[in-house]
């Protein structure tokens, strides 16, 4: 036989209607039953009802919807960007890789043809020159001289960011902002300001 | 002031009182496009003189502190002055340096 | 961040006619049907295919559900519909991650809740009571059990909008996972595994999150019972 303490609990779930069927009608039983319990399932009804009946939905300003739009248009641009971006590297990498196989090919042939011939010295060098050279500071690596190129190329945003970004991503984040504090703080007054030599100047 | 002071003065300038009033997203929960650009500002800031980077650091201090609605206004003022085509921020501009000079 | 869940078994009968979510009969797997089933998910679909104008249809269609969500979060008008642009940025975002299988309305205010939730705890939020106008105080009328919200005589009106306001204010003081389980069961017709998946949680504690909700509204709408 249900308590009043169970039938209680399992109303809630009975009006919506995601109670199993044999506790439904277990609940239903007691309820026929229970006075105490039918005044309280139709207390829990009332209020489901009012609260169903409270607003669902606000009117959207324009705004809202243009500022959206205008969020997500550029997200798409900039997702665009990064696709094309991704894109080249990945048109650029066949033919490199096609390069590099083939340089390595000419070089192996070029080894296996030379046999037991030592390689010839650089003059001067007293014969101990070796095939692969690590940069020496009159050739530094093709990475920093790529850089130097195209200084202003975006580097990979780091996994692990420096400790000064880590501790206050959103300074770096409204940097734009914060560097035009002032103006934004006294935008108005400042629009207001006339630029006559004659005019009166609002001083915000 | 060395790196580690100055990550010492932003750890202590959000742990105080005023600066707990908000608490800033942390890197792990910004989007990817907001973590490229806080990223790439960062690298500017890098380049910027010591003083700059400090008038920079406390003007955030004083934006964080700010209540909600004073930040919804500075954030639609500079969506606006983003919004402002060349001639439009030349005279902005102008109009800037004359109510400055007004201030003094 | 939202995610969304793949196959789920189908809910025990349901007794109340609720919208069968799209994809949980068993013949539905593909999005295709999906998409037949629910328009929605035709939009999203859509959407994931790079048409901006299914993205602003859905934003139309539910950005004002979405909003008044949101408002019952936040201490702000303006706050609130910064949480509802964040909203449909997200779902334009991770466009790609929904799967068709799942209702959107689900998805969507999977997103909308966490969004909300996060909002919640940031220490600057108001209450939201004032927004509300509760009225503290105020001589309550003895009467029938809540009056019918189509009332047509003055008094009775009146009646209603009282308690309209009073519900307003009681479910704005709910523990905010309450008041989550309970806006999202109740306004806008989700199915109990629905609302278990927006709040990232199980049939039963969407159930005991109701039954506490509804308990405290009771407590707190005595005088008018």
């Amino acid at each position: 036989m249900m308590r009043c303490r169970r039938a209680t609990r399992w109303m809630v779930t009975a009006l919506d209607g995601e109670l199993p069927a044999r506790r439904r009608r277990a609940l239903d039983g007691h309820v026929a039953r229970c006075p105490a319990c039918r005044h309280e399932m139709a207390t829990t009804a009332a209020v489901l009802q009012g609260v169903g009946g409270l607003a669902t939905s606000s009117e959207v300003p324009g705004r809202l919807e243009q500022a959206t739009f205008r969020r997500v248009r550029l997200l798409a641009a900039a997702e665009a960007e990064r696709a094309a971006t991704r894109a080249w590297w990945m048109r650029l990498r066949l033919p490199v890789l096609g390069f590099a196989t083939a340089v390595v090919a000419i070089v192996a042939v070029g080894l296996m043809r030379s046999g037991d011939r030592p390689l010839a010295p650089r003059p001067g060098d007293g014969g101990r020159r070796v095939v692969a050279q690590a940069p020496t500071k009159d050739k530094p690596p093709l990475v920093a001289s790529r850089e130097r190129r195209d200084p202003k190329a975006t580097a990979t945003v780091p996994a692990e960011p420096p400790p000064q970004l880590a501790a206050a991503p959103e300074l770096f984040m409204d940097l734009p902002l914060l560097r035009n504090m002032e103006k934004l703080e006294h935008f108005e007054a400042i629009r207001t300001t006339t630029l006559d030599d004659g005019g009166e100047q609002s001083n915000g | 002031m060395s790196r580690l002071g100055i990550v010492a003065l932003l750890t202590a300038m959000l742990a105080a009182p005023a600066v707990r009033a908000q608490q800033p997203r942390p890197w792990h929960q910004l989007s990817p496009d907001e973590q490229r650009r806080a990223w790439e500002n960062y690298r500017r800031y890098q380049q910027l003189p010591e003083n700059k980077q400090r008038s920079l650091e406390e003007r955030y201090q004083r934006f964080q502190a700010m209540p909600p609605q004073d930040r919804d206004r500075l954030r639609q003022n500079y969506e606006t002055y983003r919004g402002f085509d060349p001639g439009q921020r030349q005279e902005f501009g102008q109009k800037y340096r004359r109510w400055k000079s007004g201030q003094h | 961040m939202a995610t969304v869940s793949a196959d789920e078994a189908a809910p025990e009968s349901a007794e109340r006619p609720r919208e069968v979510p799209a994809g949980s009969t068993p013949d539905a797997g593909s999005g295709f049907a999906a998409a037949a089933a629910d328009p929605d998910v035709a939009l999203m679909l859509r959407c994931q295919s790079g048409e901006e104008a299914a993205f602003q249809d859905l934003f139309r269609k539910f950005s004002p559900r979405v909003l008044q969500f949101a408002r019952r979060f936040v201490g702000s008008e303006a706050r609130a519909e910064e949480v509802t642009q964040d909203v449909f940025v997200q779902v334009f975002r991770f466009r790609h991650r929904y799967r068709p299988q799942s209702r959107f309305s689900t998805w969507l205010f999977t997103i909308a809740t966490n969004l909300c939730l996060n909002e919640v705890r940031r220490p600057e939020r108001h209450l939201r009571v004032d927004l509300w106008n509760r009225r503290d105080g105020e001589e309550r009328p003895e009467g029938p059990p809540l009056p019918d919200p189509a009332a047509v005589t003055p008094e009775e009106g009146a009646a209603a909008r009282q308690l309209g306001q009073r519900l307003e204010a009681l479910v704005a003081e709910l523990p905010p996972k309450q008041r989550a389980a309970l806006l999202l069961s109740r306004m806008d017709g989700l199915a109990y595994r629905d609302v278990a998946e927006a709040l990232g949680s199980t049939e039963g504690a969407v159930k005991a999150l109701l039954f506490r909700a509804t308990q405290t509204l009771k407590r707190g709408l005595r005088d008018y019972l």
